[in-house]
């Protein structure tokens, strides 16, 4: 199993060595320019310890690639620095996992995944009666299952697919509002009723999307998809205006909740239309009205219907910005989508979401005035973070608003970057830097990347299952809540601090993980493992019994492989002899003579636990009926080495620099 | 070598930080006390209910009665007491009659609060946390994080507000089947407690020492590290990880099997939690209230499913022996327009009211009140009597009034009650005797 995921790497090598090679050609010829750093670079944060360019590269790969980088990467970003880190950067995002993330920070503003199971259900059945073409299939056939899985699914993505789409083809991001087309795949344009489309490649792969235009509908990026038209639902009282509020929030960084007089109460509202004459209603509709109105041909289902007598004259008139809309044949929502992508508030919405995304907190609020120190040190912070946010926005114009300039630029900040603050800056400078560093508690999705790829495992943490196997955080019906995840309908807000019930999903992640992976590595060659390429089974250290040891050659080897696993595990790039390799090495030794005497005395078997053994692989079970092939590896372990081994393994797992990025 | 919580978070406070917004000192002072206080249990009807179907009721005179708020009849409302209940019966739920002759002399009425908003999740914020703008966390997790925030699920939720602003850790109760293999974290199989079946991963001697060897890494990595958000995210992590007997506990205490529903499971997981000692508040959210079309023909059968399990909690709570120790808020993010609108909906309405019930709660006691068309009355501050509009004693009933009695009772920290202001026009004692 391990293997497998080595193999690849290397059967890949040349083409890996090919791409960045064409990628690091415009550095010799001297086209290829870092992002420009002037916030960002700021004597302000001179007092910040930030990672180096590896250790960026290792966060920023495991964060928009789902997996570590390889020897290339490395190698590339160690010559070349920040330029190299750059170079690389923009060949991870070309990588499908970078979508899907990309996804996920979308989803989680959005929501609109709430729908990836029941899609075709949102469709207005009087235009599109093919929507659930798959019933015809025989119920559960696996003609139904595919079908029906696919169309759902596709008409619950459209919105994040097209986020995807624009950004993937390095197209202005204002095309995720102003878009004339909609994104189809084999299933969803069944749906659409859409035939006669050529789907190269992969024809029935859900992710295989193509330009389409529906006759007889208005695509208007995705405002007008079903699903953000039904996770923003109106009602006929609320005439869009939640609609509205949402458009403001998402797309152009603008909280009309603030705008309000408030508070509002029964007893002071008067007159026959208070949204229009009450100024206690007018300092909120005034804005949120208008941008209302320019929804007023899709009802409260998400179905085009521009209303026979005209849009509600009690309302403010349709508009957006002070200028009113006038109707001119144009679609009153494009009209808005082509003002809305000139907003500054466009470009700063952008960025803040994917601040939040990369970083896991929103950007700083507006501090409170005050004189204290901790007020002053709060405002000179949010001051130096607009400055940087702001540098990033210019950027991302500059490129033609291309997304990933976005993702770049805070992966290049002191934001995504500070590990510590420098031993001699001065005391005033932790008040300064209280909200900046690394100490995100990885979401479910990202936890599960990692663990994927750090233990370089063919399978997710999870059970082989019938159709796919389950990976336990992802799924509902086992870690996803628990550990904090949303299901994007009725938990739509990640939990950011842990609780003890997440401790105890890692801590059952660590044992079992440990368990099932560390035999298994040793039972591979050495140039097959991704846990123990110094050290084999087998290997133990001289004079076990010795209080005084040191030295020898085995012993060197186990410290060599501890300082590899606190790199490869941990991200920490440690020197032998340090501190905590020497933590690591004791708890080892501790555990193994421990164990040793345990197993003298009979008190624990010489056996590996069943579950543990390497011959066994727990991810890639026989079919049904069949019997577990057993292959070779190791089962006996009368030194306890391999479980000690495991000790270690298992309090990396669940250590805070695993769980944190 | 070993390193207990006490230590750690002494190690962590000698270094000056600050835990979930309190001071690690005073976290490391009380984090060993036992809380024996009552479980506090805030339910949202989600979407914005209408009390006038349920602890408001208004009716309509007569079939001919133009405009009416409600379709039954003023005289068939319910009284049992003091308390009066909109007249639904809705099989197989309870009936209103039967919660009301149940419940109504632990039960504490307050009618007419004014929500300044229309909106829901402005409302949300509102009602659960005494203030309308963004920023305050909600009181179940303030009154954890007073009494406990170091328990492993200290502050459970299951919907309505949760937000904690940094005070505690918030849990959110999943599938309920799999508590047992979090609970467990060693054993292979952890559904089957039988030592037959009992498989761990590693020797149980290996996992508490590499718990020691975890707690001494993460004090050093504190002790070299300044930034404060990286600091208390390892103290968040430690701290959230204590207490591992307990979770055992709770998964001893819950019924097997758990019920189907959704709601009631995770009721009994909290009971069961709050039982072991694990849990010191929760928040709920039930329904969906949200009727701006056929107002009645959804809206009713919700009320009367969300008193069914309402009784459905109280009774395990019986079960549980602790009925006596829980405090029940019962209340909505906002109320519902006194007219029906074209589609026979309700639309949102700024004025709900809330059902108290608990240990200290008089029962058998309605306070604040609403007009014929449901607008919000003020009270006399003193006797707590509705009285007129123009009366210049009288004070609009708010959730900031209401949070303001809830902190009170509940023994709000002084610190954090400076740190989350919610501004009440009047102190008002709603639950004296």
């Amino acid at each position: 199993m391990i293997n497998a995921q080595v193999i690849h790497m290397r059967l890949s090598r040349f083409g890996r060595v090919l791409v960045l090679g064409l990628l690091a050609l415009p550095l010799l010829a001297g086209c290829q320019q870092k992002t420009p750093c002037k916030a960002a670079c700021s004597p302000y944060f001179s007092d910040l310890e930030l990672a180096d360019w590896d250790q960026t590269l290792r966060k920023a790969s495991l964060s928009i690639a789902g997996r570590l980088p390889d020897s290339i990467e490395r190698e590339l970003v160690k010559r070349q620095g920040q330029v190299g880190l750059e170079s690389v950067l923009d060949q991870m995002m070309t990588e499908e996992p970078f979508y899907d993330r990309l996804k996920e920070i979308y989803n989680d503003v959005l929501l609109t995944d709430r729908y990836l199971s029941d899609g075709t259900m949102i469709l207005d059945p009087e235009r599109f009666p093919t929507a659930r073409y798959f019933e015809e299939y025989e119920n559960n056939s696996p003609d139904f299952i595919a079908n029906a899985y696919g169309a759902n699914w596709g008409i619950g993505r459209e919105p994040l697919n097209l986020i995807a789409y624009v950004v993937r083809n390095n197209r202005n991001f204002g095309e995720i509002l102003t878009a004339d087309y909609t994104l189809v795949s084999s299933y969803t344009a069944q749906s659409y009723g859409l035939y006669g489309y050529t789907f190269v490649g992969e024809p029935f792969s859900k992710e295989n999307l193509l330009e389409a235009r529906i006759p007889g509908s208005v695509h208007v990026g995705l405002l007008t998809t079903p699903s953000f038209l039904n996770r923003f639902p109106t009602s006929a009282t609320n005439r869009n205006r939640h609609r509205s509020r949402y458009v403001y929030k998402l797309f152009l960084d603008v909280d009309v909740m603030l705008l309000g007089t408030r508070p509002l109460t029964t007893s002071n509202i008067d007159g026959d239309t208070p949204t229009m004459n009450d100024p206690a209603c007018v300092s909120c509709h005034a804005t949120v009205d208008p941008l209302a109105g320019m929804f007023q041909n899709w009802n409260d289902e998400g179905f085009y219907r521009p209303p026979e007598r005209g849009w509600h004259d009690d309302m403010v008139a349709a508009g957006f910005n002070g200028e009113n809309y006038k109707k001119d044949g144009q679609e009153p929502l494009r009209w808005l989508a082509q003002r809305i992508v000139k907003a500054p508030g466009f470009q700063r919405a952008a960025v803040n979401t994917l601040y939040k995304g990369l970083i896991g907190d929103e950007p700083m609020g507006l501090p409170e005035d005050g004189e204290t120190p901790e007020a002053l040190a709060a405002i000179a912070a949010f001051e130096a973070q607009q400055a940087v946010l702001s540098e990033i926005g210019r950027n991302f114009k500059d490129s033609g608003y291309n997304l990933k300039t976005v993702v770049k630029g805070i992966i290049l900040s002191p934001y995504f970057r500070a590990r510590n603050i420098k031993e001699d800056a001065p005391a005033e400078r932790d008040l300064d830097y209280a909200k900046i560093g690394m100490g995100r508690l990885l979401t479910p999705e990202m936890l599960n990347r990692k663990i994927k790829t750090v233990l370089a495992l063919d399978r997710y943490w999870g059970e082989p299952g019938r159709l796919e196997p389950e990976q336990y955080l992802l799924s509902e019906d086992r870690y996803l809540i628990y550990y904090g995840g949303i299901d994007s309908v009725s938990t739509t807000t990640r939990i950011t601090q842990p609780n003890g019930i997440q401790v105890n999903v890692a801590r059952r992640m660590s044992n079992e993980l440990a368990c099932r992976a560390v035999a298994l590595d040793f039972s591979q060659t050495r140039k097959g493992r991704a846990l123990f390429p110094y050290v084999d089974a087998g290997t133990l250290p001289e004079n076990i019994e010795d209080d005084t040891i040191e030295g020898g050659a085995n012993q060197d080897a186990i410290r060599l492989n501890i300082q590899y696993l606190h790199d490869r595990l941990l991200d920490e790039r440690r020197v032998i002899g340090d501190d905590e390799l020497e933590r690591t090495f004791n708890l080892y030794l501790e555990t193994l003579r421990d164990g040793r005497e345990r197993v003298a005395r009979g008190e624990t078997p010489a056996a590996l636990p069943g579950d543990c053994q390497g011959n066994r692989d727990h991810w890639n079970p026989p079919p049904d009926g069949q019997r577990q092939q057993r292959r070779s590896g190791i089962t006996e372990d009368a030194d306890y080495n391999v479980r000690a081994w495991m000790a270690v393994v298992s309090y990396m797992l669940a250590d805070y620099k695993f769980l944190y990025e | 070598m070993a390193m207990d919580r006490r230590e750690f978070l002494q190690k962590a406070a000698l270094t000056g930080l600050a835990v979930f917004g309190a001071p690690l000192t005073a976290r490391a002072q009380t984090i060993n006390a036992p809380y024996d206080g009552p479980f506090w249990i805030f339910v949202n009807a989600n979407g914005g209910w209408d009390p006038t179907d349920l602890c408001d009721p208004k009716g309509r005179a007569n079939e001919l009665a133009r405009d009416p708020v409600n379709t039954y009849m003023t005289s068939d409302i319910l009284q049992a007491g003091n308390i009066t209940f909109a007249p639904h019966a809705l099989a197989p739920n309870i009936s209103h009659a039967d919660f009301l002759a149940k419940y109504s002399s632990r039960m504490m009425v307050i009618r007419g609060i004014d929500l300044s908003t229309n909106g829901h999740t402005e409302g949300l914020r509102h009602s659960f946390s005494g203030r309308l703008p963004d920023g305050n966390p909600s009181l179940a997790a303030m009154i954890a994080a007073t009494y406990a925030p170091s328990l492993p699920t200290s502050y459970l939720t299951a919907g309505g507000y949760d937000p904690t602003m940094g005070l505690v850790g918030a849990t959110r109760i999943g599938n309920p089947s799999v508590l047992q293999t979090i609970a467990f974290p060693n054993q292979v199989n952890a559904t089957d407690q039988s030592m037959q079946a009992k498989r761990n991963f590693q020797d149980d001697i290996v996992v508490q020492r590499v718990e020691r060897y975890r707690a001494e890494r993460w004090s050093s990595l504190m002790q070299h590290q300044r930034l404060a958000r990286v600091r208390t995210s390892i103290a968040e992590l430690y701290t959230a990880g204590l207490d591992q007997g307990t979770l055992k506990k709770v998964s001893e205490l819950m019924p097997n099997p758990l019920s189907r529903d959704r709601f009631e499971s995770q009721a009994q997981i909290a009971l069961a939690a709050y039982k072991a000692g694990a849990t010191i508040s929760m928040s709920m959210g039930f329904g969906s209230f949200d009727t701006h079309g056929n107002h009645d023909q959804s809206h009713i059968p919700q009320m009367g499913q969300l008193l069914t399990k309402i009784d459905f909690l109280w009774n395990e709570a019986d079960r549980l022996g602790v009925a006596d120790r829980v405090m029940l808020v019962l209340t909505s993010e906002m109320g519902r327009t006194p007219s029906y609108n074209a589609g026979n909906g309700k639309d949102h309405w700024s004025v709900t009211s809330a059902i108290v019930m608990g240990p200290g709660v008089p029962g058998n006691r309605v306070i604040g009140g609403t007009t014929e068309r449901v607008a919000a009355m003020k009270i006399d501050p003193d006797t707590l009597a509705t009285v007129d509009a123009k009366d210049p004693n009288g004070v609009m009933l708010t959730p900031a009034i209401v949070h303001d009695a809830l902190r009170d009772m509940a023994g709000v920290n002084d610190d954090f009650r400076r740190q989350f202001p919610i501004y009440p026009e009047k102190k008002i004692d709603l639950f004296k005797a």
